[in-house]
């Protein structure tokens, strides 16, 4: 009768351990899941917004807006680079290492080619092979992130 | 005793600029050209042998642009002034801001990457 009770009383609280670790690790994984999701979202949109800056600037000619442009287009690329170092970190899926490795790719590629040329010359003139190039890399970064999203 | 090794210091915002940007004198103040040929240049012509040059570069800075990068640093070694080999061993690079490792990459990858002495230098203003 005894063992009967101890039986049932410890098989009672293995499984209620059971089911709080399995619901433990399951809610983590979706927090975790929830985290990438919104980091990727907002990378995405920061991406988009650099993406921006760069057409206005790289399509006109110099106007009373290149100097805040130009800012805006080195301090975008800098919190990019930081949006990605932090998806490196969060992600740390192995099956991905490839795809955070063509992000960081991106990182280098798109500061060259956003700030490289005539960037803050006084004799910029509109290059169209440049705002394609980003246009490009700024679309190839977003496909990558919204692949790692998923 | 060995003489410790003299360090030189060459702090980008304070002994040149605290904005710096552009590739060309004619782009304004704060070139890369300027930084170049005003400032590292008779830098590195003081460095005895052995000697390192310090370049501090997030002391009042915000960022950088690739063409001020690519022209202050590796149009050193692209008008012949030093081989690329040669200023690698001759820099270091010092910031408290540690995004500002980036920059210090891309400068190393853009001295790599120029040809010594491929272009002979014709100042821009």
């Amino acid at each position: 009768m005894l063992t009967a009770i101890v039986g049932g009383l410890v098989g009672g609280i293995t499984g209620a351990f059971s089911a709080f670790v399995f619901n433990f690790i399951h809610w983590k994984i979706v927090e975790k899941n929830k985290s990438l999701s919104s980091l990727c979202k907002l990378s995405t949109s920061f991406i988009t917004e650099l993406e921006n800056h760069c057409l206005n600037y790289w399509l006109s000619e110099n106007n009373r807006e290149q100097k805040r442009l130009e800012l805006e287009i080195v301090s975008m690329c800098s919190v990019v680079r930081s949006l990605v170092i932090e998806l490196n970190a969060k992600s740390g899926a192995k099956k991905a290492r490839s795809e955070l490795q063509s992000l960081e790719n991106f990182t280098i590629q798109i500061f060259d080619t956003a700030t490289g040329g005539s960037f803050e010359s006084s004799n910029r003139s509109v290059d169209n092979a440049r705002a394609a190039k980003i246009s490009k890399l700024c679309t190839n970064a977003k496909m990558i992130i919204l692949r790692l999203a998923h | 005793m060995t003489k410790a090794l003299n360090v030189k210091t060459l702090n980008i915002g304070s002994d040149f600029n605290f904005d710096p940007s552009g590739r060309f004198y004619t782009d304004g103040d704060g070139s890369g050209e300027e930084f170049r040929e005003d400032v590292l240049k008779p830098k590195l012509k003081e460095l005895a042998k052995g000697e390192k040059l310090t370049i501090v570069l997030d002391d009042g800075i915000e960022g950088f642009g690739s063409s001020f990068l690519v022209e202050g640093f590796a149009g050193a070694v692209k008008h012949g002034y030093i081989k690329s080999s040669d200023l690698l061993s001759a820099l270091e690079f010092e910031y408290s801001n540690p995004d500002f490792k980036f920059y210090e990459e891309r400068i190393i990858s853009y001295i790599k990457d120029a040809k010594y002495d491929s272009q002979k230098y014709v100042p821009s203003k």
